[in-house]
């Protein structure tokens, strides 16, 4: 298959099969995955860890290790699950070497901003509704966010976030939907809207 | 289907995950029951919020230096892999003056010339005289030998920079060897890095610089037995690929212990069941 699509333009290639190319040594379709991964990718550290700066560094190791590690990439599975395995490890080296570098004041970004309600009241205001989901996501532990990030925001499908997270794939259904309901609360709360309504105090209870 | 089945099911309902009968059931329980639409209703308000979020874009000097990289890579990297071809290295070191390849190469040179100038004396001196086959038998011998004694020299100096207490300066060495035609003595200091140098960088390129002599035996059975002491992931996976390209079925035991550790990295595990696959 990688020989008959030699001829082809990468951007008419599916990541596997760039991948394979480049596991035997062409190089230059690393390019084609980046352009393509480059920004999902950031997205998914910056909504993980609040640090622009820091995500910029870790969306190049993972292209690095990428490259370095090429040879454990299988000609079964997917491009986006290993990429993204590859992307967990780099983010607890870049949270491990944080923790040991930072003064403990120095609370990561996500954090900070999670608790300031005068400025989630102005970005309220100003219709940013972004930075209030940025704000609402950085409340919930890190796991929660880590799968919420990838199913909801990453778009990927379950069973790829089982791989990636290495769980049972109802284990996945069971978190997301644990996570998207303490989103949604501090969403809301985040917003100041009342919880009114919300099903698990006033629901009836109804028999299948 | 009662409210916590439901309650459940309504993520994926609304992204229409959910099985053809799983969406009628979740249907009629919303049209029953206030307190799930309204749920409902603030899922989707979540679920807006998200599909409308700016996504985060990297900076433009991300891109701009990926590239670089890329192509820098590209430039190394030897072509696609086979077992005679010694692969990349990317280190970043530092080296000092004795053990800069430009010194060591220089030194060659220079050696080379001494050579080179000392066959142009004797040339001129033996000319096209009666003795003339004695003299070449003789020049021969002294050019060889002299060949030697450069060959000594530069292998003492490549030797001498091995045991530099800098990581880095091993590593030059190691580089250095690797683009020579080693002999024996030269490929079992290789193996013995491999084997024995504390850092794993060391390791690593000396695994790298043995590729040209994989068709050894001695070479594969030795690194298949540091494999197996080895704890390091990026010296465990570079023996691991090296093994693999030699398809030695007699490198089979390491990777298959290896493959049943549950205690070993994910990746290197992955790595040695790929290459188990290849032998």
């Amino acid at each position: 298959m990688v020989e008959a699509l030699t001829s082809a333009p990468p951007e008419a290639i599916d990541d596997h099969t760039l991948m394979l190319r480049v596991r035997e040594g062409d190089i230059p379709m690393l390019g084609e995955l980046f352009q393509r991964h480059a920004r999902p990718l950031y997205g998914f550290f910056v909504r993980l860890t609040g640090d622009r700066a820091g995500s910029d560094d870790m969306v190049q190791q993972v292209f690095h290790r990428i490259l370095r590690y090429r040879h454990t990439y299988r000609d079964v599975g997917s491009f986006t699950g290993w990429m993204y395995i590859i992307a967990r490890r780099v983010l607890a080296d870049f949270q491990r070497h944080r923790a040991q570098h930072q003064p403990p004041a120095e609370e990561p970004a996500l954090e900070q901003l999670a608790d300031e309600r005068t400025h989630a009241a102005d970005a309220a205001e100003a219709g940013d509704q972004t930075a209030l989901l940025h704000r609402a996501l950085a409340t919930l532990p890190e796991d929660v966010r880590e799968v919420i990030v990838l199913a909801r925001f990453q778009e990927l499908p379950y069973e790829e976030v089982a791989r990636i997270l290495d769980i049972s794939l109802s284990a996945v259904k069971t978190r997301i939907h644990r996570a998207m309901k303490d989103l949604r609360a501090a969403y809301f709360r985040i917003q100041e809207i009342p919880p009114m309504g919300l099903p698990t105090a006033t629901r009836e209870k109804e028999s299948a | 289907m009662n409210c916590d089945e439901t309650i459940l099911l309504l993520a994926d309902y609304e992204s229409g995950r959910l099985s053809a009968a799983d969406m009628r059931r979740v249907r009629e329980h919303l049209d029953r029951c206030p307190a799930c639409a309204q749920e409902l209703q603030l899922q989707r308000q979540l679920d807006l919020a998200i599909k409308r979020e700016r996504r985060p874009e990297p900076g433009a000097h991300v891109h701009t230096a990926f590239h670089a990289w890329l192509e820098a890579e590209a430039r190394a990297m030897p072509a696609p892999r086979h077992v005679a071809a010694a692969p990349e290295r990317t280190n970043i070191i530092r080296v000092s003056f004795w053990n800069h390849p430009a010194t060591i190469s220089g030194f060659v040179a220079v050696a080379a010339c001494a050579v080179f100038a000392l066959g142009l004396v004797v040339g001129s001196r033996t000319g096209s005289s009666s003795g003339a086959q004695f003299a070449n038998q003789q020049n021969a011998a002294e050019i060889a030998a002299l060949r030697e004694q450069v060959a000594s020299m530069s292998q003492a100096v490549t030797w001498q920079t091995l045991q530099q207490p800098n990581a880095g300066d091993r590593i030059q060495a190691v580089r250095v060897m690797a683009s020579a035609d080693l002999n024996p003595v030269d490929v079992n200091q290789l193996l013995g890095l491999v084997a024995f140098d504390s850092n794993s960088q060391v390791r690593e390129s000396a695994v790298q610089a043995l590729y040209r002599y994989a068709d050894r035996p001695t070479v594969r059975t030795a690194v298949a037995r540091a494999l197996v002491r080895e704890s390091a992931p990026v010296v465990q996976l570079a023996m691991i690929d090296f093994l693999a390209n030699t398809r030695d079925p007699e490198a089979t035991a390491a990777l298959e212990t290896l493959v049943h550790n549950q205690n070993q990295n994910p990746l290197v595990r992955e790595a040695a069941t790929y290459a188990l696959t290849r032998m």
